[in-house]
């Protein structure tokens, strides 16, 4: 757990904000000096900026890492118990089977929430920092888009944590879960989408595939008004009922299986 | 020490556990446990004997509803197996002891406490009970085999269980380790709790239980208390001289189904210890010197591997008559 914590703000202190203001000001520092001089750092790469704060995390830190850490973390809450043998101390305890199920899942969707929390906090002090740096005043984004996008990257987390959740307990196994879930999600959802673009029917089941979700809801509080998106994706809160189905999907599959399996 | 015996008397009557016909089959070709019926009575020492794949361990787990049952019927402590008001009750070392390796033994005991709603304050005692208080703190993955199996009998005895399940609790250990874990096990078995013990070692089963269960190829081949099994059908051994004139005499009486001289010098009779008397009068009125006669008592171990062998001498037998049909049905279709 900690080194995903530690990977986790790494990635939203490094690489999405330490390093993209560290390339723009070498950038302007050998632009011509009228440039450097009348633009700011914020003005140059608006997106590092507090008050796009929602907006930029949910496109760049929750549908790649967040939902990689997320899968990672649901396979690793089921499947340790296989490869550590301890299931079988666990179930010879009181709490019965669906008991011990409620209980490790109520602990992956609160430390979720705490990574979702994070990533925000995080990133909107790193983002303070950029601006600060930059010399311009920062904005707060609005509390309602701030707790919307909270909101938005725990489902995000949620899905795929309950996805790992799912594929560690039908398989025992947290490697070949964590494997199975990347080749899902980077392999698998990507070349059927890209498949949709040939059939019309393919095109509309991948609407409704995890990945299309989880990338409809990261454009959540950006407007749009290219038509070919509102066509090739769900809105928002159909994406977000999707995911909620999802969720709902995985943890009946984890249960079912959880309840009448053997542990030998 | 031999174990207090006058409890095994209320099995039937008071049993904790109790199966009937018990059966699990992994898929269509594994039977791995076949029509078991024990019974284990409350306050009893109780050995579950068998060799390696015998299905001991896959009976234990069905006990606590770890694994479910292809036909038959379980009851435990008067509840199915896996009911949280009997596992409240029962302490449970299962094969080789499982642990959070990046916990502490104190932490490891502690999350199985909340667990099962256990008080802290019995941590304590139960790490002084298996001698472990001083490495306590230490991760779980720098203990040695012997302080994880006796972290393991620390775990089992947390819930201060009425019923104690204990698979193998020595496999693994050095002689010390093995020593220690067995005196713990001793001293449990010396109160009012009723343990269930799967184990190897026959010497020591020997000494702690009062009844034992033998499997084999997930069958039971014979239940009984400890000194039944050691004196079942073993008859008598006798000193005598002159030895071949012993043994001429006792294979004409009556009462004596076999006679033969054994390698120890002595004569064994396969025959009832009750005519022991008879039996020495005949020999002396045929001028044999007996110096020495007593019914043959076994140890576990040679009980164990006749019993076991005798199985697998049967299924040898089946097999060959078999094959002995498929030649002539063979022979018959040519």
């Amino acid at each position: 757990m900690w080194i995903l914590g530690s990977l986790w703000v790494t990635v939203v202190v490094l690489f999405l904000y330490l390093l993209p203001a560290l390339l723009l000001s070498v950038a302007l520092a050998n632009a011509p000096v009228e440039l450097a001089t009348e633009t700011s750092l914020q003005e140059q790469l608006p997106v590092l900026a507090p008050e796009n704060l929602v907006t930029y995390l949910l496109r760049f830190l929750f549908p790649g890492l967040g939902m990689t850490v997320a899968l990672i973390f649901g396979a690793l809450a089921a499947g340790s118990e296989y490869s550590w043998e301890t299931m079988k101390v666990i179930l010879s305890q009181q709490p019965g089977r669906l008991g011990v199920l409620s209980g490790k899942l109520l602990a992956l969707f609160n430390l979720l929430l705490l990574f979702a929390l994070i990533g925000f906090f995080v990133g909107g002090a790193s983002s303070l920092a950029v601006g600060l740096f930059s010399g311009t005043a920062p904005a707060r984004p609005p509390a309602i888009e701030l707790l919307g996008g909270i909101g938005v990257g725990a489902l995000i987390l949620a899905v795929w944590a309950t996805f790992g959740f799912a594929l560690a307990t039908l398989f025992r196994s947290t490697a070949l879960a964590v494997g199975l879930g990347l080749i899902y999600s980077f392999a698998v959802e990507p070349a059927l989408s890209g498949l949709s673009t040939m059939n019309e029917s393919v095109a509309t089941i991948a609407r409704f595939f995890p990945g299309a979700s989880t990338s409809t809801l990261s454009f959540a509080f950006e407007a749009t008004e290219d038509p070919a998106f509102s066509e090739s994706f769900l809105s928002p809160v159909q994406s977000a009922l999707v995911l909620l189905l999802y969720i709902v999907a995985f943890v009946l599959i984890a249960a079912l299986v959880f309840r009448r399996r053997d542990v030998t | 020490m031999t174990h207090e015996k006058s409890r095994t008397s209320n099995h039937k009557d008071n049993p904790l556990v109790e199966t009937k016909g018990l059966t699990k089959r992994f898929g269509s070709r594994i039977t791995a446990v076949a029509d078991l019926n024990l019974t284990v009575g409350r306050g009893e020492v109780y050995g579950f004997l068998g060799p390696n794949g015998s299905g001991k361990s896959t009976t234990l787990r069905m006990l606590l509803g770890l694994i479910r049952p292809t036909s038959g019927q379980v009851r435990v402590m008067g509840k199915k197996p896996g009911d949280p008001a009997s596992l409240r009750k029962i302490g449970t070392l299962i094969e080789s002891p499982a642990f959070y390796p990046y916990l502490s033994g104190r932490d490891n005991l502690q999350a199985l406490a909340s667990y099962a709603g256990v008080p802290p304050v019995r941590i304590q005692e139960v790490l002084e009970q298996v001698k472990l208080t001083r490495r306590a703190k230490d991760k779980v993955k720098k203990y040695s085999m012997g302080m994880k199996q006796r972290l393991g009998v620390a775990a089992a005895l947390l819930k201060e269980p009425e019923l104690l399940i204990l698979d193998e609790p020595t496999e693994g250990l050095d002689p010390k380790g093995m020593a220690d874990v067995r005196e713990i096990i001793r001293n449990l078995g010396r109160g009012e709790r009723t343990v269930l013990l799967s184990s190897h070692l026959l010497g020591e089963v020997e000494q702690i239980c009062d009844r034992v269960c033998i499997v084999q190829e997930g069958r039971m081949v014979a239940e009984a208390r400890v000194d039944e099994l050691r004196s079942r059908d073993e008859g008598l051994t006798l000193r005598a001289e002159p030895l071949e004139e012993a043994l001429r005499v006792a294979r004409w009486l009556p009462g004596v189904e076999k006679a033969w001289a054994a390698d120890d010098g002595m004569l064994r009779l396969l025959a009832d210890p009750g005519i022991a008397a008879e039996i020495n009068g005949s020999l002396i009125r045929a001028g044999v010197r007996v110096s020495e006669l007593k019914p043959v008592e076994r140890s576990l171990e040679e009980v164990f591997l006749q019993l076991t062998e005798e199985r697998e001498a049967g299924a040898d037998a089946v097999v060959e008559n078999v094959e002995k049909d498929m030649s002539a049905r063979d022979d018959f279709v040519r």
